[in-house]
């Protein structure tokens, strides 16, 4: 327990906060580009069971993860830390926004063409 | 904002459960978890907007780094529930994917009965849920009984939870890879079906 406090008590007095903003931007830029292309390919994937649906094809949600994108890059511009989490939390609240949207409407829909391919082909 | 995330993790959950189960043919409706997972979000709502409140009784807020223990505990909470939440998920979009991948290449996968979770979702999900928290607990733990041995400064306890944040942070951006390449997978292996 001792050397798991000493390593606590160093963290305490090393981990600067201009490490923890630097760590925290290239965090935030990873995160960005992976929650980026999570939510695209859902919107592809989704895209296509409207294809075979015959529905309409999704416009705007892509416009709001292209919104949500362009913000991302502002991430490597911020200065401090109230600006980064203010500017991730309009990213991630665009994201999972678009995310929940899409599940609530279009559940019944991928939940029926999923069933569709694993019923016919058992 | 944390609420709104947690809030919108928990209802993903909720929805790829229901989803394996609508397609696997289950009967389940998953209320246990739902209910489980909106009492959860009832408790930490709780604890957001009185937790000082209540947590008076117990430690000495009159003390600042006490309150700013709790503070930054608080934060830490919400960051390991967004890492066992989006885990679970990871492990559950996995499970999906394979589902559609045994079906539509039957060969390439060893043959599991339907409805049985392949083995990384069936251990890696508990696994998770009990690490993320015993390690949670521990951290505060030690943090808790160094901040009453040494009597620490605020910037070094920030620091300390700062740590720990960045210890989520690595965990937040492999698993929404992860994800993020199971869509991609998913995506191009349903392309294949499309005409």
């Amino acid at each position: 327990m001792e050397s798991i406090d000493l390593i606590l008590l160093r963290i305490g007095s090393g981990f600067s906060r201009d490490i923890y903003f630097l760590l925290t931007k290239i965090q935030g830029i990873l995160w960005s580009i992976a929650n980026t292309v999570l939510v695209f390919y859902f919107l592809k994937i989704t895209g296509l069971i409207r294809t075979y649906n015959h529905a309409k094809q999704i416009r705007y949600r892509y416009y709001f993860l292209l919104v949500s994108a362009i913000l991302s890059l502002f991430l490597l511009f911020t200065e401090n830390g109230t600006v980064f989490f203010a500017l991730e939390a309009a990213i991630y609240g665009i994201q999972y926004t678009i995310l929940l949207y899409t599940l609530i409407l279009e559940r019944k829909e991928l939940m029926c063409y999923f069933k569709d391919i694993v019923s016919v082909k058992e | 904002m944390g609420l709104f995330w947690v809030f919108a993790e928990m209802m993903i959950l909720i929805f790829i459960r229901q989803g394996i189960a609508f397609v696997e043919e289950k009967k389940e409706r998953y209320l246990g978890l739902t209910i489980f997972l909106s009492v959860i979000f009832i408790l930490l709502f709780l604890v957001s907007f009185q937790g000082e409140r209540f947590f008076s009784g117990y430690l000495d807020f009159t003390r600042k780094i006490n309150l700013y223990f709790y503070q930054y505990a608080l934060w830490n909470l919400f960051c390991t529930l967004w890492v066992v939440l989006e885990g679970s998920i990871m492990f559950y979009s996995l499970h999906a994917y394979r589902i559609l991948e045994k079906s539509m290449r039957p060969g390439r996968i060893p043959s599991e009965p339907s409805g049985i979770m392949n083995p990384w979702t069936r251990y890696g999900v508990p696994l998770l849920v009990v690490w993320a928290i015993a390690f949670f607990l521990f951290y505060e733990y030690r943090v808790f009984s160094i901040l009453n041995h040494f009597g620490l400064e605020k910037t070094n306890l920030k620091n300390i939870y700062l740590f720990y944040i960045k210890i989520c942070g690595m965990f937040w951006f492999l698993i929404e890879g992860a994800v993020a390449v199971i869509g991609l997978k998913t995506y191009h292996l349903l392309k294949k079906r499309s005409p």
